[in-house]
């Protein structure tokens, strides 16, 4: 029975819904696009470039949100979080300039997405989860953010189909309402059910500045810099890129559809895998396997069944790295201040994702080929194998010790 | 233990900073959510796909998809 659960577990449960609700409705905002666009008279390039601020705005929060959030407790920034996100989708639906969209939509959801989502939950579930199931737990939130871009994706376009785009996105906004029930189920321990010591704030720096010189910790930054490029190069210019081999659209779509449903399987599994193994092997088997990926699929004449087999492998690849590299950080220096120091190494996440996505199209319009991105994304594939087997992974014991 | 964490005490971690209340029914709720959400996205890829079977690449939706 569900209401027998322990904590642990009714903590991941509940972040996992969380996780996919607001990471599910994130991922709709392309299917806007073009009715924002019109309707405000705008360009399509000034709504990609609210929605290129909104990603930078998620990840630059991740660090400042997560101190809080390890400070604080995760239900104040969650329910906030929660108020800012449907405020802000509400918000785009009543805008009249780009300058509106620009604050609605890239900024205030972009800073709600950044308190909703993986680093917040991670700050909560590490203090939660007994260590041997962390892995489990974080794959699990990991897999429900999956199946949340995977579910709302196509939910955004019946939606779009049955009303109006404003009706559809205020839809979306009551469905984000729901995460308030399951953020106010987490709440700070009362003394007699917590037999722990709660660090003084001003820990914080004296952890930060041994992470910023834990030959480990940098190691883990790049190794993650390395899967945002992969994921936002692949996402953006696979179609393009089989479109050019002239692959059918539809099967592009799947291809990606593949992707997002394999991913749900990947997460799960590389989280389950890191309990039972060292996580820095499993990440280097991990961007070892994307780098013989990546090399099949060059051989290979690119045909729509090269492009969905290619989904399905690099699908199973794609977020499982999340599970891993946060609980190798927490690994390394303990759970106190975890939501931090994930949320640094989610913000290099971000500045490779922007990267790759940028040099992808950068590339194609100076060669004309996709091909000098690939060989990149296979050499960073190898570099990101190779740092993670000499990675530091032993735990700062200092750290370790003062919490408990 | 993989991670040497053992050592330090932690599997017996008890919340320092967080805890959870769960409840039945909200669990219940939570539960059948994701269920939801497991088949009702495979179910909605098939009607999305039935519904619109020319899918255009250049149409923007697609560059946000799985980012």
């Amino acid at each position: 029975m569900p209401k027998r659960l322990p904590s642990w577990a009714t903590a991941t449960l509940y972040g996992t819904l969380i996780v996919a609700l607001s990471m599910g409705v994130r991922q709709t905002f392309g299917v806007f696009l073009i009715p924002i666009s019109e309707t405000l008279e705008i360009g399509r390039s000034q709504v990609s470039f609210t929605l290129a601020v909104q990603n930078l705005i998620f990840g630059l929060g991740q660090p400042f949100i997560g101190a809080l959030a390890d400070r604080r407790g995760v239900r104040p920034i969650l329910m906030l979080g929660v108020l800012l996100y449907a405020l802000g989708l509400w918000g785009v639906t009543v805008v009249s300039n780009v300058w509106g969209l620009l604050f609605a939509l890239g900024l205030v959801v972009g800073l709600a997405q950044s308190m909703t989502t993986f680093v917040v939950i991670f700050s909560a579930l590490g203090a939660l989860v007994p260590t041997q199931r962390r892995g489990l737990a974080f794959g699990l939130v990991t897999a429900g953010g999956s199946l949340g871009m995977f579910a709302f994706v196509p939910l955004a376009q019946i939606l779009l189909s049955m009303m109006s785009w404003q009706g559809a996105l205020v839809s979306l906004a009551l469905l984000i309402l729901l995460i308030l029930l399951f953020a106010l189920a987490f709440r700070r321990p009362t003394s007699a059910s917590s037999q722990a010591v709660t660090l003084p704030s001003s820990s914080l720096k004296p952890v930060l500045a041994t992470a910023f010189r834990h030959p480990g910790y940098l190691l883990l930054n790049l190794g993650f810099f390395v899967c945002g490029f992969h994921v936002a190069f692949i996402a953006i210019h696979f179609p393009a890129y089989l479109a050019d081999y002239a692959v059918a659209p539809f099967v592009a779509a799947s291809a990606l559809a593949v992707i997002g449903l394999a991913n749900v399987v990947g997460s799960y599994l590389f989280g389950s895998l890191s309990d039972r193994f060292v996580k820095k092997r499993v990440l280097s088997g991990l961007y070892f396997a994307r780098a013989v990926v990546f090399v099949l699929f060059l051989l290979v004449p690119v045909t729509g069944t090269s492009a969905l087999v290619f989904g399905f492998a690099i699908g199973l690849l794609w977020l499982g790295t999340v599970p891993l590299t946060s609980g190798l950080v927490a690994q390394l220096f303990g759970v106190r201040y975890l939501g931090t120091l994930y949320g640094i190494v989610f913000l290099s996440h971000q500045v490779g994702a922007f990267l790759g996505a940028w040099l992808g199209g950068a590339v194609y319009d100076v060669t004309g080929s996709y091909l000098p991105v690939w060989y990149t994304a296979l050499a960073l594939s190898l570099v990101a194998a190779f740092i993670h087997v000499i990675l530091d992974d032993r735990p700062v014991r200092g750290l370790q010790e003062q919490r408990v | 233990m993989t991670d040497g964490s053992a050592v330090l005490g932690e599997t017996e971690l008890p919340a320092f900073a967080q805890a959870v209340e769960g409840d039945g029914l909200l669990t219940w709720i939570a539960v059948v959510a994701l269920v939801l959400l497991a088949f009702g996205g495979v179910i909605l890829w098939v009607v999305w796909f039935a519904m619109a079977p020319s899918i255009q690449l250049t149409d923007p939706t697609w560059f946000f998809l799985c980012s």
